[in-house]
Parts: C-alpha cells; sequence; structure tokens
C-alpha cells in the first residue's frame, strides 16, 4: 500500500564486484579532483587492505595526498579536526574512506570541516544544517554490514561535552560507494555475522517503521533475502567471494532503505546498549530484534507476515497459516541467532555480551533520547524499554 | 506569457516601420532594434504564489495556543515537569514556519516553561516546519509530530535527546488542548493522563492558560 507521502533519495553511484577498486580513479576524474586524503583505521592498514586500494589506483593520474590511519572505534571531533589539518596541509581535494562505520562518519566530519570551513562542528548539528557542496567523497567499506556508504547521516561523539553528534543531511552522501570482495574477505566468522545481522536489523526496521514505502521496501525485501542465503557461507566459509559480495550488497540495500525510511525501536535501544555498555552494534542488533519485533507485533504483524518470504524462503512462507507468519518471522530471525552462536560464537543474550543487570536502567533512560524511537510505529516509554531490556538479558 | 523576440539578423524582415537606407541606415536601425530585443530579454515580472495568509494567521493563532498551553501544563502536569527538569534554567525552544514565519519562542523558567514571544530568537532547540503546509497540518492535528518528522516535513536543529524531550512533551500538551478523539487519530497512543487530572488541565488551559497567560 503506498503511504500518503513519502520522499526517497539516493544519489549515490555504486561500483560492485570485481576490481570495483580499480575505477576509482576514473570515478574521481569525472568529479573533478586528482588529490584523495585516505581515510582509515590501523586494523584496516595491519590488515593490508590500504596496500590493495594504493595498488588499484596505481597506472593513473591521481596522487594520494595523504592517509589518515589514526580513527579509533568511536569518532570524534578530537580525531576529525586532526584529519581535516592533515587534508589542508596535504592540499587534498576529495576523500576515500575505507573502514567500517566509524571510518565513514570521520570521514563525513572531515568533510563538513573542510568544505564548510570551519573547526566548530557543533553549528552543523541536526537535520539539513550543511549549505555547501561537499568534497567528492568515495565510500569503501571493510564490512558489510552499517551502510554508512549510502547513508545521510553521521554520529560524532563530542568529547568535552560526552555527547554523540548527529549530523543528518543530503549533503553527506558520499559520491561513489565501492564494494569490492577483496575488502571484505579477512574479516573473522563472529564481525561477519554480527555486521550481516546489523543489516538485516536495518532491513527488518526500514520494511516496518513509519515511512515505509514502495522503493525502500525493495531495497530492504532484496537485502533480507541475500542475508538469508549467504549470511551463513560467509560465516563458514570466508574466502567464498560470492558470499562476501552479496553480504556487502545486502549491507547496502539495506542502508538506501533505512537511509530513508528509516529504524526504530531496536536501533534506539541498541544504540543506548552500545553507548552505555560497549556492546558492539551488530551483537546488540541481533539480540534486541526478535524482541523489538514482539514489542512492535500489534503495528506491524502484516509487514512482519510478508517477511516471512524473503527470511525463511518460499517453501517455509507457503507452508506456515498466514495467520502465524509474523511470529513465525520473529522465530526464524532467533534460529539464526542460534545457529551464528554455534557457528561463530554470537552471544545470545546481553549478559553473554558482558552488560551488568544494573546498568539497564541507564540503557533504558538513554534510549529514550535516542531520535529513532520517532520513527517507531508503537510509542515506548521508560519501564517497556527496561521490560525489553530485561527479557533480552 | 509569451515574448515575441525580433530577430536581428540582416537579412530578416525586423518588426520596425523604419526605413532601411544605405550602410548608416542599417546600423541606426540595428542598433534601435537591439534597445527593443534588450527590453525585451527583461524577465517577465513572474507569477507570486499564493501567500497563504489565512493558514499563516491560523497557524499563528495555533502556536499561541501552543505556548501559552505548554507554559500552563508546565508547572502542574508531573509528566511534563519531569522532562523539563533536566533543562537548565533559560534553556529555549524556537518553533518556525518557513520562510518567514509565524515562529513561537519558548523558554525554560525556574521550574516551568515560559511562553516568551511570538517573534524569531535564537534558541537551542529549534523545530523548523519545512513550509505552512506542513505547520498547518501538525498544528491542526492532521498529521501527528512523529509522522511529520518521518515524512521530513520538520526538522530540528539542537540536541537529538532534547528534541526527544520536547517531543513527549508536546503529546501531553496536545493531548491537554484536544480531545481524545481528534489527538487519538495521529497519536501512537494517548498519553496516561488520570480523567481528573486532564480535566482541570484542561480548565486551566482553557480558562486561564490561553486567555491570560497564566
Amino acid at each position: 500500500m503506498l503511504p500518503p507521502y513519502f520522499q526517497f533519495y539516493n544519489p549515490v553511484k555504486i561500483l560492485s564486484g570485481k576490481k570495483a577498486l580499480e575505477n576509482i580513479p576514473y570515478e574521481l576524474e569525472l568529479l573533478n579532483a586528482g588529490r584523495p586524503m585516505i581515510v582509515t583505521d590501523k586494523g584496516v592498514v595491519q590488515a593490508g587492505l590500504i596496500d590493495i586500494v594504493t595498488a588499484a589506483l596505481g597506472g593513473s593520474r591521481l596522487t594520494i595526498g595523504a592517509v589518515y590511519d589514526r580513527t579509533p572505534p568511536d569518532s570524534s571531533s578530537r580525531v576529525v579536526g586532526e584529519a581535516a589539518a592533515l587534508f589542508r596541509d596535504a592540499a587534498c581535494d576529495s576523500l576515500i574512506a575505507v573502514g567500517g562505520g566509524s571510518v565513514l562518519d570521520t570521514a563525513k566530519g572531515v568533510n563538513i570541516v573542510v568544505s564548510e570551513d570551519t573547526t566548530d562542528l557543533m553549528k552543523f548539528i541536526g537535520a539539513d544544517r550543511l549549505t555547501k557542496p561537499m568534497r567528492p567523497m568515495i565510500a569503501v567499506p571493510t564490512t558489510a554490514g552499517t551502510g554508512s556508504e549510502v547513508t545521510l547521516v553521521a554520529v560524532i561523539a563530542n568529547e568535552e561535552k560526552r555527547f554523540k553528534m548527529l549530523f543528518t543531511s543530503y549533503l553527506l552522501l558520499p559520491r561513489v560507494a565501492v564494494l569490492d570482495p577483496r575488502m571484505t574477505l579477512s574479516l573473522p566468522p563472529r564481525i561477519t555475522a554480527a555486521t550481516a545481522m546489523d543489516a538485516l536489523t536495518h532491513a527488518v526496521e526500514a520494511y516496518s517503521c513509519l515511512q515505509k514505502n514502495p522503493l525502500s521496501d525493495a531495497y530492504a525485501w532484496a537485502a533480507i533475502d541475500l542475508v538469508r542465503k549467504y549470511m551463513f557461507t560467509a560465516v563458514t566459509d570466508g574466502k567464498n567471494e560470492e558470499a562476501r559480495m552479496a553480504l556487502a550488497n545486502a549491507a547496502l540495500m539495506a542502508g538506501c532503505a533505512f537511509s530513508n525510511s528509516m529504524v526504530g525501536l531496536v536501533h534506539g535501544i541498541g544504540h543506548a546498549v552500545g553507548g552505555v555498555s560497549r556492546v558492539p552494534h551488530g551483537m546488540a542488533m541481533a539480540i534486541l530484534l526478535p524482541w523489538g519485533m514482539e514489542y512492535n507485533m500489534e503495528k506491524c504483524a502484516p509487514h512482519y507476515g510478508e517477511l516471512l518470504l524473503p527470511l525463511a524462503g518460499p517453501d517455509e512462507f507457503l507452508k506456515t497459516d498466514p495467520e502465524k507468519r509474523p511470529g513465525r518471522s520473529v522465530a526464524v530471525i532467533r534460529e539464526m541467532n542460534s545457529r551464528l552462536n554455534k557457528l561463530a560464537g554470537m552471544p545470545v543474550t546481553l549478559k553473554d555480551c558482558g552488560v551488568k543487570r544494573e546498568s539497564l536502567p541507564d540503557i533504558a533512560r538513554t534510549a529514550l533520547g535516542d531520535g529513532a524511537l520517532v520513527f517507531n510505529p508503537e510509542e515506548s516509554d521508560y519501564n517497556e524499554i527496561l521490560g525489553i531490556l530485561r527479557k533480552a538479558y | 506569457m509569451e515574448h515575441e523576440l525580433p530577430c536581428l539578423s540582416p537579412g530578416c524582415k525586423v518588426k520596425s516601420n523604419a526605413r532601411v537606407s544605405g550602410n548608416l541606415s542599417f546600423i541606426r536601425l540595428f542598433k534601435k532594434e537591439k534597445k527593443i530585443a534588450m527590453a525585451s530579454m527583461q524577465p517577465p515580472s513572474g507569477i507570486k504564489p499564493p501567500a497563504k495568509k489565512i493558514k499563516k494567521i491560523l497557524c499563528s493563532a495555533l502556536l499561541f495556543c501552543l505556548g501559552r498551553g505548554f507554559q500552563a501544563v508546565s508547572g502542574t502536569d508531573p509528566e511534563i515537569e519531569k522532562e523539563i527538569e533536566a533543562w537548565d534554567e533559560g534553556f529555549s525552544i524556537l518553533f518556525e514556519v518557513a520562510p518567514e514565519g509565524p515562529f513561537l519562542h519558548l523558554r525554560k523558567g525556574k521550574d516551568r516553561m515560559l511562553f516568551a514571544g511570538m517573534r524569531s530568537a535564537e534558541a537551542d532547540l529549534v523545530v523548523h516546519f519545512k513550509n505552512i503546509e506542513a505547520a498547518f497540518m501538525v498544528l491542526t492535528t492532521q498529521m501527528g509530530t512523529p509522522r511529520a518528522f518521518a515524512e521530513h516535513r520538520i526538522g530540528v536543529r539542537g540536541n537529538i535527546p532534547e528534541a526527544m524531550r520536547l517531543i513527549r512533551c508536546l503529546n501531553y500538551v496536545q493531548y491537554y488542548l484536544f480531545p481524545a478523539f481528534i489527538v487519538g487519530r495521529v497519536m501512537k497512543r494517548l498519553p496516561p493522563i488520570p480523567a481528573g487530572r486532564l480535566l482541570s488541565g484542561r480548565a486551566r488551559v482553557y480558562l486561564m492558560g490561553i486567555p491570560l497567560g497564566l
């Protein structure tokens, strides 16, 4: 059914597949840039991925102006400032972000600072605050989960004031997203599982939140289908390029979906679990998704019923009674979690992740301040969020 | 509106009564026609879309009621009190409708929200309606605040947790301002306000809050 109104925007050019990295110089040339700064982190460098990227850029007119590899797991205003200073000193004209969500957020933050010619990121917190055209940015994700390569969001911690600054603007969308199988082949099984479940959560929430629409539904549906078909292969056989590319594409499609129709309660609580108890985002998503779906069941049952088809496949869908399909979708996700627990040691409860029971109230209070709750179809208050957390514990 | 431009090509019949005789006459004619052409190339005055003055007046009135209503119940409803407790004294909120208003300015007093006028001002949190229609739909409760956010009809400048706090407060204030059968259509669920408190709150809003600013 068509919503009364919706918006959809995704101008990111997508290069996906074998030797995709080699096309970066051509794309930069089209964007009138030739001196990019690579933003990355130490883990990516140690895994040898920057060497692969550098080699792939060979034989072109392009010059790598600088490489910033000190991005921490959570990006901060200090890190962004440091990287932006390097960008200016090296007279760079564009950005290539090679890494996970934090690296991509850092590159987006650097882009705000250098394009808006500012030192104060605080001025741009919130939605649609950016006004100047950004420098060309190319995103090369090395995990298959966040979808940051096609999202308009950047989250950067303000170390001084101790809160996470959220920036949303269509100007923050990278110009090109490059999915190359070489970038995710070395991901360990546990991270592969966690990031795939993150992508699955993006897709399920995009398909059921307030701004769901036929375009974001198509992306979400395709993403879930790919996760079902390839997640376990990628976890058990990390060198399988087809499975790796399928998950990279699933994450990207889920990113397109949620960048437009937004995420809801599961992400709202998941961000707080990550912020308070330092639980990796994908793990929090995997644990919370079935509980969040159960909480939203009254409002979202028809959507969850439809999702049984991409989640479990046509045989399972056809043999399940229509009225039992929503519940079965939740059960299928729980079964995925159990299997990932056996295959990759993925935790199935918050307790397994090291969350302390006494921190649950703090997590619930933090979750109440998360913007994702607005887009959730069901209202939730402190006690209800605490209830979900206790169940997931 | 179409504008016919005279052709300046020497081979063309120009729209002029001037007689062409020799090179000099042609140059004069050319200059004259060029002037006419330049005048014709001035951009037309254009079509000004309607100003929607009535909707702006209605939105102003509704923002006024919202501001006065917020002020009235913020000192009496314990849930709203709990929410605004987190804001420092002087914390300010601006509702603005693009491009030129109306506006509503609220400021945190010692223990309640204060109606601070209907003018634009610097604020810690800005709720930005992208156009007058968006403001009209939300303020007349044809559309809930969450849906307006989801449909990108409203933007927020400021800290997101504070915006979430404000949205929760607005749910309560709207329930005091409008009966359940109106707000129930656009809210995910009605705030759990006991009947007695709801009744006394509405009396306060409509008898003292909105008319007297108390």
